[in-house]
This record gives C-alpha cells, sequence and structure tokens, in this order.
C-alpha cells in the first residue's frame, strides 16, 4: 500500500479556497464529537484500528435510495440520481465543496494553472493512486476518459459539459494540459460532476460494453454486487488513497448496501423499521421523524427546486410577458407549500438557483404571490375577460396536486388551465421539443455549476429552453458566465441573467426543496452525508456499534 | 329460450318484475338506481364544487361543512365521490358497450363464415386475451394520456375477446339446431338467418355477460387510477382518489376507505343484479360466465 | 393425445406473433422521438448523438422491418438490452419475473388452501351461518378491488397493528423467514379474487356430489361419511378449482400490475409499467411475449389436467 501525502504544494490559483477549506476543517475537527485536540501528520503511517480520532472502522451500512441506477459508468447514465451509486466508486478530477469551491486534497487533481494565451488549464495529478483493477491513475488515463466523454460514439452524457475542450495534452505522467476554445470558468463545476470522474481505460478496453456494471475506478468503494431493481453493494477499497483529518485510511465501512424502495412511504416505514440505517424522506414523514428521538436528521436547504413554472415564451396565449407576469403573481407557494409539501419545502425569494447555491441572493424584483398585481398584468395585456390554456406536468405526485392547486388559484383571475399529466420523459420532450404547451409545472435538480442550467434552458439554442427565442443578450451572458475564473464576477453574470429570466416569466420558481436525510444515531458524521450536489457519500460515514 | 316467454306485459318489464323477486338483485338495483340518480343529478346535488379547495380544512374527518372529510387540499370528499361515480357508471357502459358493439359482430362473422375466418379472428381474440386490460390501458395511456376516452377504449378492448367468444360458442350450437337448418333448407340466406336466428338466440348470454362486465370495468377503472395511468386529475375518479389518498394513509385514512367503499358497493350490485340474470334467462350459462 | 398437443401449440404460434406485433405497433405510436427517450430529465445528448442513437437501434427503418429485426434475434435466443440502464433484457426480466411467480404463487396457495375447505365446509353445512358467512366472502371477495383490501390490510396489520411489514420485498432466498412475512398481505390481497371464485365453485361441486344417488346408497350402507365426502367430492371440486386456475393467470399478472406497485415490490408488472413510460422497446416486447407464454401456457396445461381429472373430457376441438 502507497501513502501519499495529503496535500501536495499548491499553487496560488487555488491557495484562497484553500484557506477556507482548512478553516473548515478545523471546525469540524472542533465540533466532531470525542475528537482529540491534537491533529497527527498528515503523512503519518495510520494502521486499522483502531482509528484515530474516534471514527470506528467496520460495519455495514444500509441505504434506501428511490432509483436504482441506470448505468454505473457514470458518464453513460442517463439520470442525475447516478451519481448516488457512482460517486461511492470513483474520484473526480476536481472535487468541490457545497459552494463549489475546488477541494483539491479530495481531487485526483492536486493542483493546477489557468493559462491565457492560449486558453488553457494544466492539472497536476495525484500520484501513487491506482484504479479497483489494479492498474495505475496518470495523465495517459484522463487524457483517455476526456477523449472517451468527447467521441460521439461513446454517446456519454456529459459531452456537452466538455465542449470547450479542444485537445488534452499529456505533458508528462503527471501533468496533463486541457487546451481550451474559450476562458473556462465553468469547467471546475463540469469536472466536479460526471465530466471529471475517471475510469480505468484497460477496464473500459477490456470490457467493451459490460464496462458500465463492472466499473473500475479509484473511489473509496469497490462494487461487489448489483441485483438490478433491487440492490447494489459496495466493499471497502483497502488500497483508498483518501484520509481524514486525522490521517486515518478512508472509508470506515466495510460494507454499504444501497436497497432500491421506489415508494417513498415504504422507504421511510423500512428506516422506522430498522431494515435501512439511512435515507431521504418524504415530506409528510418528515414531522413523525423529528418526534422520533431515536432518529437523527440532516437536512439541505435548497436541494433541488421542488416546483417551478417553465413557459414556452413563443407559445400562444402565454407569449405575451403581461400575461404569463399575471400567472407568476397569481399562485401563492405559500399554500402549495402548506397543503402539498407539509410546510417542509422553502417558499422561492430568486430565481432557479436556490438557497445553498452560491449564486443564490434573494430578489426583490422577482415576481411574488399579489392578486391584484396580477390582474393588473392580465389587464395590461387585455386579457381581464379570461383566457384558457392547457399546461402539462408530469406522473408524480407533488406536481399533479401542484397542479391542482396552480389550476384553482389561476381560476380566481378568470384563466382556465387545463392539465395534462404525462410521464416524465413524454412530458419533458413534448414541452420542449413537440413545443405543445405553453406551461410545464415540474421539479429541476440542484446543479450546483450555474453554467449548466444557463447554458442548457436559457441560451436560445438550449436543450430545455422550449421558445427557442433568439436573445443575444441573454446569450451573450451565458458565454460570459462560463468564461470567468473569479466566482464574485461569475455570480454578478448570473444575477443579472436572472432579470430576464425571472423578470420576462421565462421561469417562475414557486417552492425550493430542502433534503432530509434521517439516520438513527449509531450513524456518525451524518453532516458529511450529503455531497456538494446533495447526493450521498458514504466515505466519511461510520457506525458505532 | 327463457327470455322469450312472456305473459302479455312487454319482455323487459316482466324480466325486471322477476329480478325484483330475487332478495339480492333488488338490493342491487336499488343500489345501482341510487349510484346512478347521484351521477346523473350531481350539478344539482353535489354539495359544494368538487375543485373547491376549503385551506382551512385540510385532510380534516367528518364534520359539518364536508360530511365525508376533506383532502389534502381541503376538497370536499361527498363531492368528489359523487362526480367520481359519473365516471365510473360512464367507463362501465362505454366500455362495455364497445366491447359489444366490436365483439359482436366479430362474433357473428366468426359463426357466419367458419373456417379460415373464424381460425383468424379466434387466434386474434386468444391474442388480446393473454395479455391483461390493465397493459393495454397502461400502453393506451402512455401513446395517447390517460384520459375517459383511452381508459373507455383500454378496457372496451379488453372485453371484445369475452363477447366474441360468447356469441361464437352459442352461435355454432345454434347453427346445428334443426331450425336454422330447416331454414337453410327452404334457401333463407346467411346473413338473414344469422340476424334472425342466430343473433336472437344469443342475446340473453350476452347481457348476462355485460352486466358482470360492468363490475369489472369500474374494478379495471380504479386501479387504472391507482396506478396513475387512469383520468388523470383534476377530474376526480374513485381510482384517483385513491391513488392521492393512499400516501396521506397515516394522516388520514378515511380518505383512502370511502372511495374503496364506493367502488365495492357499485361492483356488488352489477353482480348481483349479474349473477340474477343469468340464473333467470339461462341457468345452463352457470359453468359458462363467471 | 400427442396430435392434440402438437395442434394447440401450433395454434399458440401465430398468436404470438400477433401479441408481440400489436404491442411493437402500440409502443412505436407513442408520440415523439424514440431516440430522445434515452436521453433522462435535466440530460441532454447532441444531435450528432441521437443520430448515433437511431442508427444503432433502427430506430430509422420502418416499423415492419424493426419487428422482424427483432423476431430474428429473438428467435436466435437475444432478448437485446434494456434501453434504461444497457443490461440484456433476458437478466433483467429473469430476476424479476421470479419475484412475481413466488407471489403468485404464494396468492394461488393460499387462495386454494382457504377456498377449497370453506367451499367444502360451507356444502357441508348448507343453509347454517357457516354457509351464510361463506357465500357472503365469496360474493364480497369478487366484488372488491383488490388493491383497496391491500390497502386495508395495510392500514390494520401493518399501521395499526404492527404485526406485518406493511410494504417492500425481501427475497426467498436471502431470508425465508421474512420474505414470508412480507409475502402474506400482497399474496392475500392478489389471491382474494381467486380465493372467493374457488369458493363458489368447489360449494357447488360439492353440493351436486352431496346430491347424488351414489353417496345416500354409500351412506345407507354405513361407509363414514368423511371418507366419501373427500374420496369422491374432492375429485369433482377439483376440476373446477384447476379451471379458474388457469383462467385466473392472466389476471394474477393484471392484478400483479397494481399489488406491486401498492407493496413496493420489484417485480414484472412494476417493471413493464416502468419500461412502457420509458418507452424501453425490447423490454415491453420481451415482458408481454414472457406474459402471453404464462398463460397460453396455463390454459394448455389446465385443459390436459381436466381431461386427464375427468375422463368425461376428450381431446377434441
Amino acid at each position: 500500500m502507497s501513502i501519499v501525502p495529503l496535500a501536495s504544494p499548491l499553487r496560488a490559483s487555488v491557495s484562497a479556497s484553500l484557506v477556507l477549506v482548512a478553516a473548515l476543517q478545523a471546525v469540524l475537527v472542533a465540533c466532531a464529537p470525542g475528537s482529540r485536540a491534537e491533529r497527527l501528520d498528515s503523512d503519518a503511517l495510520v494502521a486499522r484500528p483502531p482509528a484515530v480520532g474516534g471514527p470506528r472502522y467496520g460495519g455495514h451500512l444500509r441505504v434506501g435510495h428511490s432509483l436504482e441506477p441506470t448505468s454505473l459508468d457514470a458518464i453513460l447514465g442517463r439520470s442525475g440520481a447516478d451519481a448516488y451509486f457512482w460517486r461511492q466508486l470513483f474520484d473526480q478530477l476536481v472535487d468541490a465543496d457545497p459552494q463549489l469551491n475546488p477541494r483539491p486534497e479530495t481531487s485526483l487533481a492536486t493542483s493546477w494553472e489557468i493559462g491565457t494565451d492560449p486558453d488553457s488549464i494544466t492539472f497536476h495529478l495525484r500520484q501513487g493512486v491506482v484504479f479497483h483493477d489494479g492498474t495505475s491513475f496518470n495523465a495517459h488515463a484522463v487524457k483517455a476518459n476526456i477523449e472517451r466523454i468527447l467521441d460521439p460514439e461513446t454517446v456519454a452524457t456529459p459531452r456537452a459539459s466538455l465542449a470547450v475542450i479542444e485537445a488534452v495534452e499529456v505533458i508528462d505522467d503527471y501533468t496533463v494540459r486541457f487546451d481550451l476554445a474559450r476562458p473556462w470558468g465553468a469547467g471546475f463545476g463540469m469536472l466536479a460532476d460526471r465530466g471529471g470522474v475517471m475510469s480505468s481505460p484497460s477496464a473500459i478496453e477490456e470490457l467493451g460494453p459490460d464496462y458500465g456494471w463492472n466499473p473500475s475506478g479509484t473511489g473509496p468503494f469497490r462494487l461487489k454486487e448489483v441485483i438490478t431493481g433491487t440492490l447494489v453493494r459496495f466493499v471497502r477499497n483497502e488500497d483508498y488513497w483518501g484520509r481524514d483529518e486525522h490521517g486515518n485510511q478512508l472509508p470506515y465501512l466495510d460494507e454499504v448496501t444501497i436497497r432500491v424502495i421506489r415508494d417513498e412511504t415504504v422507504r421511510a416505514a423500512a428506516l422506522r423499521t430498522d431494515e435501512i440505517d439511512v435515507t431521504y424522506l418524504p415530506y409528510k414523514d418528515v414531522s413523525t421523524f423529528e418526534r422520533d428521538e431515536r432518529v437523527q436528521m440532516e437536512t439541505m436547504p435548497g436541494g433541488g427546486i421542488a416546483l417551478t413554472l417553465v413557459f414556452n415564451v413563443n407559445k400562444p396565449p402565454l407569449d405575451d410577458v403581461n400575461v404569463r407576469l399575471a400567472i407568476a403573481h397569481a399562485v401563492d407557494p405559500t399554500v402549495i407549500n402548506r397543503a402539498i409539501f407539509f410546510d417542509r419545502a422553502i417558499e422561492a425569494d430568486a430565481g432557479m438557483w436556490p438557497v445553498g447555491s452560491w449564486v443564490h441572493e434573494p430578489d426583490d424584483e422577482r415576481p411574488y404571490y399579489d392578486i391584484d398585481k396580477a390582474r393588473r398584468y392580465l389587464a395590461k395585456a387585455g386579457r381581464e375577460s379570461g383566457l384558457e390554456f392547457t399546461a402539462v406536468t408530469h406522473h408524480n405526485p407533488l406536481l399533479v396536486s401542484s397542479a391542482e392547486v396552480v389550476r384553482a388559484m389561476l381560476k380566481k383571475i378568470g384563466i382556465h388551465m387545463d392539465i395534462d399529466v404525462l410521464s416524465s420523459g413524454p412530458a419533458t420532450e413534448r414541452f420542449n421539443h413537440g413545443q405543445e404547451y405553453p406551461m410545464f409545472i415540474t421539479s429541476w435538480s440542484r446543479y450546483p455549476e450555474p453554467d449548466w442550467m444557463a447554458s442548457l434552458a436559457y441560451k436560445s439554442d438550449g436543450y430545455y429552453n422550449p421558445g427557442n427565442v433568439l436573445r443575444p443578450d441573454v446569450d451573450e451572458l451565458v458565454e460570459l458566465g462560463a468564461s470567468f475564473y473569479d466566482n464574485e464576477a461569475r455570480k454578478r453574470v448570473y444575477l443579472e441573467m436572472n432579470r430576464t429570466v425571472l423578470g420576462e416569466a421565462w421561469f417562475t420558481p414557486l417552492l425550493y426543496g430542502v433534503t432530509y436525510a434521517a439516520a438513527p444515531g449509531k450513524v456518525r458524521n451524518l453532516d458529511q452525508l450529503m455531497g456538494w450536489d446533495g447526493k450521498m457519500n458514504f466515505a466519511t460515514i461510520w457506525l458505532e456499534e | 329460450m327463457a327470455s322469450t316467454t312472456t305473459t302479455g306485459s312487454h319482455p323487459t318489464v316482466e324480466l325486471l318484475r322477476k329480478l325484483a323477486g330475487v332478495p339480492q338483485a333488488l338490493a342491487g338495483l336499488v343500489v345501482l338506481a341510487l349510484i346512478a340518480a347521484a351521477a346523473v343529478l350531481s350539478p344539482w346535488i353535489v354539495p359544494v364544487d368538487a375543485e373547491e379547495m376549503d385551506f382551512d380544512n385540510l385532510l380534516s374527518g367528518p364534520s359539518a361543512a364536508h360530511w365525508l372529510g376533506s383532502d389534502q387540499m381541503g376538497r370536499d370528499t361527498l363531492a368528489r365521490l359523487i362526480v367520481g361515480a359519473r365516471i365510473a357508471l360512464s367507463v362501465s357502459l362505454g366500455a362495455v358497450g364497445l366491447g359489444v358493439l366490436l365483439g359482436v359482430p366479430l362474433g357473428l362473422l366468426s359463426v357466419y363464415f367458419r373456417g379460415r375466418v373464424d381460425d383468424v379472428l379466434m387466434r386474434l381474440m386468444d391474442a388480446l386475451v393473454t395479455f391483461p386490460s390493465l397493459l393495454i390501458a397502461v400502453g393506451l395511456a402512455a401513446a395517447l394520456g390517460g384520459s375517459l376516452q383511452t381508459v373507455i377504449i383500454a378496457i372496451g378492448i379488453a372485453n371484445v375477446p369475452w363477447m366474441a367468444r360468447i356469441i361464437r360458442s352459442q352461435g355454432l350450437s345454434i347453427r346445428e339446431r334443426d331450425f336454422v337448418k330447416a331454414a337453410e333448407s327452404i334457401g333463407l340466406s346467411h346473413g338473414r338467418i344469422i340476424l334472425r336466428h342466430i343473433l336472437p338466440n344469443c342475446i340473453a348470454p350476452v347481457i348476462v355477460q355485460s352486466t358482470l362486465s360492468m363490475g369489472y370495468a369500474v374494478l379495471t377503472e380504479a386501479a387504472l387510477g391507482f396506478v396513475g395511468v387512469g383520468i388523470q386529475p383534476p377530474t376526480p375518479t374513485w381510482g384517483n382518489m385513491l391513488q392521492q389518498a393512499f400516501p396521506m394513509l397515516e394522516q388520514q385514512p378515511l380518505l383512502s376507505i370511502v372511495p374503496g367503499v364506493a367502488i365495492f358497493l357499485l361492483v356488488l350490485s352489477f353482480n348481483c343484479v349479474g349473477d340474477a340474470l343469468r340464473d333467470l334467462l339461462d341457468p345452463r350459462l352457470r359453468g359458462v360466465i363467471h | 393425445m400427442r396430435s392434440y398437443l402438437v395442434r394447440r401449440l401450433l395454434q399458440a404460434v401465430p398468436v404470438l406473433l400477433l401479441v408481440t406485433f400489436l404491442v411493437f405497433a402500440l409502443m412505436l405510436a407513442i408520440p415523439g422521438d424514440p431516440a430522445r427517450a434515452f436521453i433522462g430529465p435535466g440530460e441532454v445528448l447532441d444531435e450528432e448523438q441521437l443520430q448515433l442513437i437511431r442508427e444503432r437501434h433502427n430506430l430509422d427503418e420502418p416499423v415492419i422491418v424493426q419487428y422482424l429485426i427483432w423476431l430474428g434475434n429473438v428467435l436466435q435466443g437475444d432478448f437485446g438490452r434494456s434501453t434504461q440502464n444497457m443490461r440484456p433484457v433476458a437478466e433483467e426480466l429473469g430476476g424479476r419475473a421470479l419475484v412475481t411467480l413466488q407471489f403468485g404463487l404464494a396468492a394461488w396457495i393460499l387462495a386454494v388452501l382457504i377456498g377449497v375447505p370453506a367451499g367444502i365446509a360451507s356444502a357441508v353445512y348448507r343453509g347454517k351461518p357457516i354457509d351464510y358467512a361463506a357465500t357472503v366472502i365469496s360474493i364480497g371477495g369478487v366484488a372488491i378491488p383488490n388493491f383497496w383490501l391491500g390497502i386495508m390490510a395495510i392500514l390494520l396489520f401493518g399501521v395499526g397493528l404492527g404485526w406485518l411489514p406493511s410494504q417492500g420485498y425481501v427475497s426467498l432466498f436471502d431470508n425465508p423467514l421474512q420474505s414470508l412475512r412480507h409475502m402474506i398481505l400482497p399474496a392475500f390481497a392478489l389471491g382474494v379474487t381467486s380465493c372467493a371464485l374457488i369458493m363458489r365453485q368447489s360449494r357447488s361441486a360439492m353440493l351436486e356430489v352431496l346430491a347424488q344417488d351414489y353417496l345416500r346408497t354409500s351412506r345407507a350402507r354405513g361407509s363414514r361419511e368423511r371418507t366419501v365426502i373427500w374420496s369422491h367430492a374432492l375429485r369433482n371440486a377439483l376440476l373446477p378449482v384447476i379451471t379458474i386456475l388457469g383462467l385466473q393467470t392472466g389476471r394474477i399478472f393484471a392484478g400483479a400490475i397494481v399489488i406491486e406497485t401498492l407493496f413496493g415490490i420489484p417485480g414484472t408488472g412494476q417493471y413493464i409499467v416502468q419500461a412502457i413510460f420509458a418507452r424501453d422497446f425490447l423490454v415491453v416486447q420481451a415482458a408481454v411475449l414472457l406474459m402471453a407464454v404464462a398463460v397460453l401456457a396455463a390454459n394448455l396445461i389446465t385443459d390436459v389436467a381436466c381431461a386427464w381429472l375427468d375422463p368425461r373430457i376428450k381431446f377434441g376441438g
């Protein structure tokens, strides 16, 4: 087993974020129950067990999750929820903290330099890291992985997110340079997601189409078993390079089983009857578990957009901005939250970057519930006599019920809204591509990298921009936002973008979601369960006896 | 045949009189009449608009304002139940009607042509029988979206093979009877024979099967609604009421109980009437129709 | 006998072709670009990637050509890969079919174990309270929505009394006891219709037997009543029971769709609904084929078993 220094020498470009991370770690250490004051030298060899600082090695964590993976090869998966599975198996080139600051000490790249003429990023790689199949991680592996995503034949989902990369050059075994078409401030966010996941090139070559279910990454766990539709089992990667703040080798757990339990009520019941150890709770059950003293809970405010109105600005009768604004002002999220979400979601106070996102900032200018204003907008549009349209939503019970409430609210200002309920694929496709509906009542995932939302949904040619109205001003902002390397500068661009998106009612987010993770007291470090994207990580979770 | 024995009055009236003599059938008829009346008169008797949301009474139990309680959005359960009755009856009448409309002619074609045509038609019917109506409905819902029409079509299609098979089995045996042979020998056309002699003699089992199928159609609609592929909200159906109520089972069980009881009563009534009709019209059908 | 079997099997071939073609056509009638069905919510593929998907899955070919390609592959034992997770369809479906088979069988066993004795008892004690009770149950059992019965069972045993796990699934091989405990409620809900029908049929079969002369004579001769009832009556009651089980195969599949959703059981029913909505053509095709084969096989077995039990039935038309 090779030992690697925890943190390699840092480059100037990332030092600022490192200070923050160090501060956070200090807080964590101070808060950790039973943790000792002294910190071990990160280079120290720590045998296991016992671990230093309190954690216990061993144990089997049983997790309940709603969806089965579409693939364990992160780049071929077709669902954001796949991350619950692949995060355990892989490391990314760049990892991020919840504020989306790069976090080199948990990344496969230990440092990087940004080149501006021509645009490029040069990554210095962690040494001594091995894939689960025993081959070494190095610059050639990075090149192979990125090129695999960019190759259309692979049909990789993150391809669009890496389109800026023109070439990948291997400088030496542990240095690799990405040549870019333009500055790429969004790159770190994109590489922290699927685009930066590193698979063993030799395993990919050897297994071909079967690699998707026999993955070989560098992550804290190896795949043990998949019973599709039922469960995925992981075992501890004995050779994992990651260390905790005391220098203990990660992960602590011997085994993790993620059981697929589709129904949220069943999942909550399974937690109560001790069939699983940790799960995310449905809103309706949160208060029951809050009263249960055996259960601890962690929340992540803004773990997604729980409810949003999406408009096709090109589709009558909602092609009139005043009609859209009338609708945006006529819907009272407080009531929906109470009736459908048991008051557990958060009323939206900004755009599609929710609470918890570094781009979030409360916005007084966006439409809020105000029925008089709604009537005035309707009058301004010359539609006081009312109008009719059909909105689409998908089979999710929370969305269908919310749509019913929206319908009842619009009725009050004389708008008659019919509802078409479709399954999520067809609903999304028929709204965005069939251009069949002027409005979509839906939820939206949390994408910490704002460029993902901006280039997919705001840009004129974006896949999720149903109207595809040519708006050079917005397009320019989207490109600008992706290019800055400075987060503050980026944030200003995205807030500017919100003025159009919210002010002209392209999107009217109503409720931000809250993720509630619950587990019995024996599950420790629960506060580290939810990663920067809200998906579960088990690398630092441990179990009390 | 039993159905043709008349004693002066109209045969339908006579049949109803006989039915009323059977206690279960009478009870079934009364419940059916009540539900039908509620459905037809719903615009006048529904206490409040079924879509009206009373946000001060969410998930409430029975009260003066809401006799059967209210749902997650504060909608009145009784009002939704009555509107749902209208849907349940429309679906059962529509689906069985469609089944008869398609199934009877197909069965007659089989009887008329026999041989190759009969073979092809019956294999088609076998194919339809092998996959459950629920599956047809899910497929149609995915293709067209869940609506009253798709649900009626889906359940109706599932009824076709049963109707066709009944006509065929009755028809084939009748064809062999003397009076048909006699008609043939005096040179009556096949079409005439089928319409004048075979069809009237097949009506009794079709009526019985239809009544029983209506009950089954109500059950299927409820199941579709529960799985989420039936008629979609905001139109209240007993099935989608149950779907929306189920996650709230612990918070408000009454919401799950009420529509289920309604479904049960309606199906039970159809079945009681159907069983009695079968016994009255043709006791021999006991083994043929379940 | 052999020629009968061969004829029945030959008849099954066009039926299976028809079923699969109808489903194939229905799936392709779902509006929208099937290539886009490969894109998950919030994901994106560009036009170049979509075109590759179309070429690889022959999505640009006419329906009939696509069907023939599928048929050719199936005849070689290749059911293709699921578009949802790129795994071999046969593997995916096989595991789930076992789950459905497991609790479908449990439902049948429960239905027979309760239905036959109750039916016989109600005939033997005709007109007594036990008969009325059984009759009410058998009439009610057919009219009650099975999933609603499941909900009520969950309310009573799961939520209220806490005796049984209300939902979820445990494999019989992982933990037999837990597995059985999990199976009781769904098997009960799924089996209640069959149980009611069996009860009714075995009651009337039994009544017929009891009314027959040879029974009176054998009773008069003094042979023990119990022996008589069991030997003569059971065989007669068995026939309708088998017929019902055969007829119910299709409905068990239909019921499984709802019951699996309700109880969170990862079986075929839930899977096929999921596949239809994901437009996972190959999975839907294979699942429908499996169901059709199961239903046809059940019908054949029923007919053969009835003929074997009852010499009066001949292998004719």
